[in-house]
């Protein structure tokens, strides 16, 4: 099942390049050479999650996810993963291998949605740089109206699924 | 300054390292059966990150949100926030690049619901849609888009209607 799907995303991945070398050599080299780059970036945080995840897996007892998040919680859970996932916040391709982590523990899937979701869009982090550019009033009343959306979609997507 | 530009965005990796090592000392063997599991998990979707990192290459060469944002300034009303939400859909930076852009958006003309309707849209990362279908499963993956696209016009008006409602009685 992974492999096939490997597979086609591999293919997926040539045909993309495929057509792109074939429109412009150098724009395509220009891709290659981003992608790389936003690799690297990404990579320390990558890694930190990964570490985090086998962390968590050996010392913390499988109990305390489902407590926190389980799906028993009702709305805690989403609370309590819209809180973590916006204090953590990273690059998204590091938020889905920690979000299937929290399922594999038994987080509620409303939970986990609020947990992806408070992940990118919240930016607790990048508050101090969002009120530099755009002023408090805005940033505060931005970030407060995601995190309640968040924990909205979550509990939604956990009640459709 | 490019070094606190660095933790900014990576200061969880600076507690993992401390809490790791921190591990190691406490109980060695525990640390290593953590690194093996994290190692593991990695090695599982190492196909995938690679194909999601040159699908986010060949995104930024191909995908140019300018041409859309070209619009916003003569748009308003509904037509506005569906040009906001396409740009934050189809716009692929890291998270804090999206203010300085958010900053010339405004200073060219676009109102505030617009803005949030592209930061809220901006949850939306069409190259790691591979990575979300392999974890996730497609349902959740096609659900969870499909809401974040269709929540970005509805907190923009939220949004709009906040910020003027207090806006009117300081500016009197």
């Amino acid at each position: 099942m992974t492999a096939t799907y490997n597979l086609i995303l591999l293919i997926v991945c040539a045909l993309g390049l495929g057509w792109s070398a074939a429109k412009s050599p150098a724009k395509t080299r220009q891709a290659l050479r981003v992608g790389g780059r936003q690799f690297l970036n990404v990579l320390p945080f990558l890694v930190a999650v990964f570490v985090l995840i086998g962390v968590l897996e050996v010392f913390v007892p499988q109990r305390i996810v489902s407590l926190l998040m389980g799906s028993a919680r009702g709305v805690l859970a989403p609370l309590f993963a819209s809180i973590i996932g916006g204090v953590m916040s990273g690059p998204p391709a590091a938020s889905y291998p920690m979000a299937q982590f929290l399922l594999r523990q038994h987080a509620g899937l409303g939970a986990v949605a609020t947990f992806l979701i408070a992940w990118v869009a919240v930016g607790t982090i990048s508050l101090p740089v969002e009120i530099k550019l755009l002023g408090a009033r805005f940033a505060w009343t931005r970030w407060g109206l995601t995190l309640i959306f968040s924990i909205i979609c979550g509990v939604f997507i956990g009640w459709l699924l | 300054m490019k070094m606190r530009q660095w933790l900014t965005g990576n200061w969880l990796v600076v507690v993992i390292a401390a809490l790791f090592i921190g591990l190691v000392a406490y109980n060695a063997a525990g640390a290593g059966r953590a690194l093996v599991i994290g190692g593991q998990t990695m090695a599982g979707i190492a196909v995938i990150l690679l194909t999601v990192f040159i699908f986010m290459g060949l995104f930024t060469v191909w995908v140019k949100e300018e041409s859309i944002a070209r619009h916003l300034g003569e748009e308003s009303g509904i037509k506005g926030l569906l040009y906001g939400t396409l740009i934050g859909t189809i716009f692929h930076g890291p998270q804090v690049s999206i203010f300085p852009f958010l900053r010339s958006m405004r200073d060219k003309g676009a109102r505030r619901g617009v803005l949030v309707a592209i930061v809220s849209a901006f949850s939306i990362k069409i190259p790691m849609i591979p990575l979300e279908l392999a974890l996730m499963g497609a349902k959740f993956t096609v659900v969870h888009n499909v809401l974040l696209f269709l929540t970005a016009p509805i907190l923009a008006v939220i949004m709009d209607a906040l910020l003027r409602e207090r806006h009117v009685p300081s500016s009197n």
